[in-house]
């Protein structure tokens, strides 16, 4: 049966595409207009492998065929490509710079983050916007971020955060109006940096 | 020879995918041709206690139906139609598809089961088969009907040039 062995290893999506995605876009849109602030996962899903919950459910609301994927050596396994192109539709890039979503875990090789689309002065909204894969985040004091959605400061953790990765923000912060967003994932727990987000590393 | 065995088994294997893709292309436009209450009493009846998830629920959406006259000529756009699909998955992993016409999430459903259940074992194909008979029927009956009103225009030669 060829027919079968094509589909058969496909995972379910939402359980309710419209609601669900709508409460992820919804949790998505609070975590990035309050950077730092940590969200729980308002829904339950299945991740296929190479991805986690979180950044699963962030695609499947965020992603369609209008917006390019690249997916990181360690995610772009082929459950989690099939998954995506399936519930999504939206196209597989193999170039980072063409990508408006790009998924990586924290413990990977960070170098691709220099050559993200950070889109341009007249249209800054064709940056992409980075999914990082994280172990965990807490709100104790490793981070204190400043910004525009901040009353004064708010402090955040994400274990295992390289050092590069700071080093990237503060050029980042430099390009406003331009640069790349990111939205930090565990299995539970999402938050987000804006662009326009402060760091001060402990 | 054993090269030429080799391509021998390789063309075998394709002509065998390609029977089972046009074997399944039948039977998944039988399946969208039929009504939803019949393809709704044959699930209940023999296949009810059958367990399934949807993989990805019915969804209603629109395709671009593009035509070209007398079949050969320059593609063209018809219109647009709307279109039902379904993706559900038994509980042994077979995934079964649907596109049907219009806007019943139901038909589609039962027509995506009834696509897994082909795919496992064929086990509804004497119900696939006794649907395109009576498919087939309606389409001559509808064949002759239309046929019996047909008028074949011709212009008389009216001599007026001459």
């Amino acid at each position: 049966m060829t027919l079968q062995s094509q589909t058969s290893d496909l995972l379910p999506g939402f359980e309710h595409a419209a609601f669900d995605s709508n409460a992820v876009f919804r949790v998505l849109l609070d975590a990035m207009s309050r950077p730092g602030r940590i969200y729980d996962l308002p829904i339950n899903i299945t991740a296929p492998d190479g991805l986690n919950t979180s950044a699963t459910a962030a695609l499947l609301a965020m992603a369609d065929m209008d917006t390019a994927v690249w997916l990181s050596p360690a995610c772009a396994t082929n459950v989690a490509t099939t998954h995506l192109k399936f519930h999504c539709g939206n196209p597989i890039t193999p170039d980072v710079s063409q990508a408006d979503f790009a998924v990586a875990r924290s413990d990977e090789d960070l170098s691709f983050i220099a050559q993200l689309p950070v889109g341009t002065a007249e249209y800054p909204d064709q940056s992409s916007t980075l999914i990082l894969m994280v172990d965990d985040i807490t709100d104790s004091p490793e981070m204190h971020l400043r910004g525009p959605g901040i009353k004064d400061t708010h402090s955040l953790d994400i274990k295992g955060l390289p050092a590069a990765f700071h080093a990237w923000r503060a050029e980042n912060h430099h390009l406003f109006p331009c640069g790349v967003d990111v939205i930090f994932a565990t299995d539970t727990k999402i938050a987000a940096l804006s662009r326009t987000t402060r760091i001060e590393v402990k | 020879m054993t090269a030429h065995t080799a391509n021998a088994t390789a063309t075998d294997q394709s002509q065998n995918a390609d029977e089972a893709i046009q074997a399944r292309q039948h039977w998944m436009a039988v399946l969208a041709r039929t009504e939803r209450s019949v393809l709704e009493t044959e699930w209940s009846n023999k296949y009810g206690d059958i367990i399934w998830n949807h993989l990805r629920e019915p969804q209603i959406g629109m395709v671009m139906v593009r035509g070209r006259a007398g079949g050969a000529g320059q593609r063209f756009n018809l219109g647009e139609m709307t279109v039902t699909r379904c993706a559900v998955t038994l509980s042994d992993g077979t995934v079964g598809h649907s596109y049907v016409k219009g806007r019943d999430r139901v038909q589609a459903q039962y027509a995506a089961l009834f696509d897994a259940v082909m795919l496992r074992d064929g086990a509804a194909s004497d119900f696939i088969d006794t649907l395109a008979q009576q498919q087939a029927a309606a389409k001559r009956a509808h064949a002759h009907k239309v046929a019996a009103t047909k008028v074949d225009f011709f212009t008389l030669v009216r001599g007026e040039d001459e």
